[in-house]
């Protein structure tokens, strides 16, 4: 993503491919770059493992997407699924995703325009793995400020800060 | 006493940064792979690459594999890349 952003800066066109439980992360790592919002063709997790065959179809899937960014800097119907958020429940999900790449989950209440995420790390998960308290909320707020509007104050039930 | 406070948290580079101009078409283009090193991405580059091809005459792909996927390219790929490539395709974050 930080290539991306970086040949952006020197003027040349670029689209970066990511795997889906990568989208919150690398949306915040474009926004530090000051590309709020920078557009992106997203791909199936884990690719790892595929085959010769499924690799070619992961790529075959993504190339209009990428074509897209390339030629109108939007990321086009693949990327377009990470997009649609519009709901709390949604919201919640999508930040999810990431976090359960190391076993740990999300689930959030609201409580007028204050929305109270709880991040779930079991024993068996790795919490060192999971990005800092800070980088969360930030992170969240913006998720938030995006697909819900202004006006909602974000706040994380964090276990580690418990020391637990 | 002269106390120094450092502020560790990250903040925006800036805002409102604007997408570099995008060309009417991929005629005569050359794609800049940008290999990250993880699984699968220079397969996905280089097949993305292929497609593009037979859709678009594009002239040519130049292909860089950075060490480390955690660090930036490398300066001079940058350089390269910034002097011979007309449009970037990046991959894989994850």
């Amino acid at each position: 993503m930080l290539d991306a952003v970086r040949f952006e800066e020197l003027g040349l066109p670029a689209a970066a491919i990511v795997t889906e439980p990568f989208t919150t992360t690398g949306k915040v790592m474009a926004e530090l770059q000051g590309f709020a919002d920078y557009p992106f063709a997203t791909v199936p997790h884990p690719i790892g493992s595929l085959s010769e065959d499924q690799v070619t179809a992961l790529a075959d899937a993504v190339t209009p997407a990428v074509e897209s960014l390339l030629l109108r800097g939007e990321a086009g119907p693949v990327a377009a699924a990470g997009a649609e958020a519009g709901s709390l429940d949604e919201v919640v999900e999508s930040l999810a995703v990431a976090l359960r790449a190391d076993r740990a989950d999300l689930t959030a209440e609201q409580s007028g325009s204050r929305i109270t995420f709880r991040l779930h790390i079991p024993d068996e998960a790795c919490a060192e793995c999971v990005m800092p308290s800070s980088m969360l909320v930030s992170m969240f707020q913006r998720r938030v400020d995006q697909e819900l509007g202004p006006g909602f104050v974000v706040v994380l039930d964090d276990p580690r800060d418990r020391g637990t | 006493m002269t106390v120094t406070l450092i502020d560790p948290t990250l903040a925006p580079a800036g805002t409102g940064r604007d997408l570099a101009a995008r060309p009417a078409d991929l005629d005569g283009a050359v794609l800049g792979l940008v290999n990250n090193g993880k699984a699968r991405g220079r397969e996905i580059l280089q097949r993305v690459a292929e497609n593009l091809k037979a859709r678009h005459p594009i002239q040519d792909t130049i292909l860089v594999t950075k060490p480390d996927s955690s660090f930036p390219a490398a300066p001079e790929d940058v350089e390269m890349l910034a002097a011979d490539a007309t449009a970037i395709i990046a991959a894989i974050g994850d």
